[in-house]
């Protein structure tokens, strides 16, 4: 499976959010290894994994995010008297389900993962690109 | 870590089975999440006033239960009328926040054959009586005070370049040089712009070049960057906070309804 097969298995709503990031990929590793030689540059299969790891990064910031800006939100109307606030019939309130499930989705993710260098490496990366470089690093070593 | 250290079969099989087990969550979540970080983009700037010493008051449509949640508009269609905004309230100053809210540009002259408006996801304006507002009427922008803006995708540089033309649409003088130490001392917020994706180097290039021309914006990626800029204005505000509501009472008691761009 390809890169673009993965995140065509997310909701139509959020696939355009990760379209571009292999494409983000193919342009940091270009820019560090456009002048080694062809054969000492990373396989097909290594960047294969580089940008699985950078998804499985960008999925789970984007799910915490969601969860940290559904609370934040919440908190912030609660002392006024306001319980939460709704999207259609879904309601945001206290810590429901609704409002953890972006972590309770990163926290699945994360278990699904399961490979310990991979998770290591996302991490310990703030930043995409900064992310990117520790993988191609790490597959050299 | 070549692929002999990672099971890139069993990787690929195991995230497979992840999107399957969690469909109707993901499903859930996407539906909803947009609109959630515009609901925090709107608690952060009411939580912005209420720092700062602001009074903030719910004001539900149609006079409905305060105790129910709140009802955000989250689309550019619908009479502002219809939905909760905030009332906020300094000695004699008041400002309401409104979400998606329909603004004249600066530059919109009244009669013209098509309006000139933009729907701001968070405006800040003077009280405005918009009880036969249409859904596309607009609050002419001599009332508006600041505004946010969230997108939700990735933050290239074209996406900063937008929003830096929403700005010159709505309040041009922000694009002067501006800001300088006396800006923490500001009464309100200045536009900003939340981005609830990922920044890309071209976009963060955008955001120097906006810093070293001091245009009075802003431009956040994280919820944290987001709540925490407006907590510390709080924490270096405080320090001249009485000697700034003496001066700014002062001010509002001798203005009157004019133009707040022009006094930017």
């Amino acid at each position: 499976m390809r890169y673009s097969d993965f995140v065509n298995l997310l909701p139509r709503r959020l696939k355009t959010r990760f379209e571009s990031i292999g494409t983000f990929v193919d342009v940091v590793v270009e820019e560090r290894e456009g002048n080694i030689p062809k054969q000492n540059r990373l396989t097909s299969d290594e960047l294969a994994i580089i940008k699985l790891a950078v998804l499985i990064f960008a999925l789970q910031e984007f799910f915490r995010e969601g969860s940290r800006a559904a609370a934040a939100a919440v908190d912030e109307f609660r002392p006024l008297g306001v319980p939460g606030f709704r999207v259609g019939s879904t309601l945001f309130e206290g810590r429901n389900p609704n409002v953890i499930r972006g972590d309770e989705l990163a926290a699945a993710l994360r278990a699904a993962v399961g490979a310990p260098t991979i998770l290591d490496a996302i991490d310990h990366a703030s930043r995409l690109r900064d992310l990117i470089l520790d993988l191609m690093r790490r597959v050299r070593t | 870590m070549s692929g002999a250290w990672i099971d890139q079969d069993a990787l690929k099989s195991r995230l497979n089975q992840f999107f399957d087990q969690n469909r109707s969550s993901l499903a859930a979540f996407g539906s909803t999440v947009n609109q959630t970080f515009e609901a925090f983009v709107f608690a952060a700037v009411v939580a912005w006033y209420r720092q700062h010493g602001w009074e903030v008051q719910f004001v539900h449509p149609n006079g409905e239960d305060a105790k129910r949640a709140l009802r955000l508009k989250f689309s550019t269609r619908g009479k502002p009328s219809g939905y909760t905004y905030v009332l906020c309230r300094n000695g004699r100053r008041k400002v309401e926040i409104r979400h998606q809210l329909r603004v004249a540009t600066r530059a919109h002259i009244e009669g013209q054959h098509a309006r000139a408006n933009i729907c701001l996801d968070v405006a800040v304006i003077r009280p405005v009586d918009v009880s036969d507002y249409s859904t596309n009427d607009a609050v002419p922008v001599k009332k508006l005070v600041t505004f946010g803006e969230a997108k939700h995708m990735s933050a290239f540089a074209e996406l900063i370049a937008g929003f830096i033309g929403v700005v010159h649409e709505m309040q041009p003088n922000r694009l002067r040089k501006q800001r300088s130490n006396r800006s923490k001392l500001r009464e309100h917020i200045s536009p900003f712009l939340y981005v609830s994706g990922q920044f890309y180097p071209s976009g963060q290039g955008i955001i120097e070049t906006v810093e070293h021309r001091q245009y009075d914006i802003d431009v956040f990626c994280k919820t944290r960057a987001l709540t925490d800029k407006f907590k510390l204005d709080t924490e270096k505000v405080a320090e001249n906070e009485t000697s700034l509501k003496q001066s700014l009472d002062r001010t509002a008691a001798i203005q009157t309804e004019q133009d707040i761009v022009t006094t930017l």
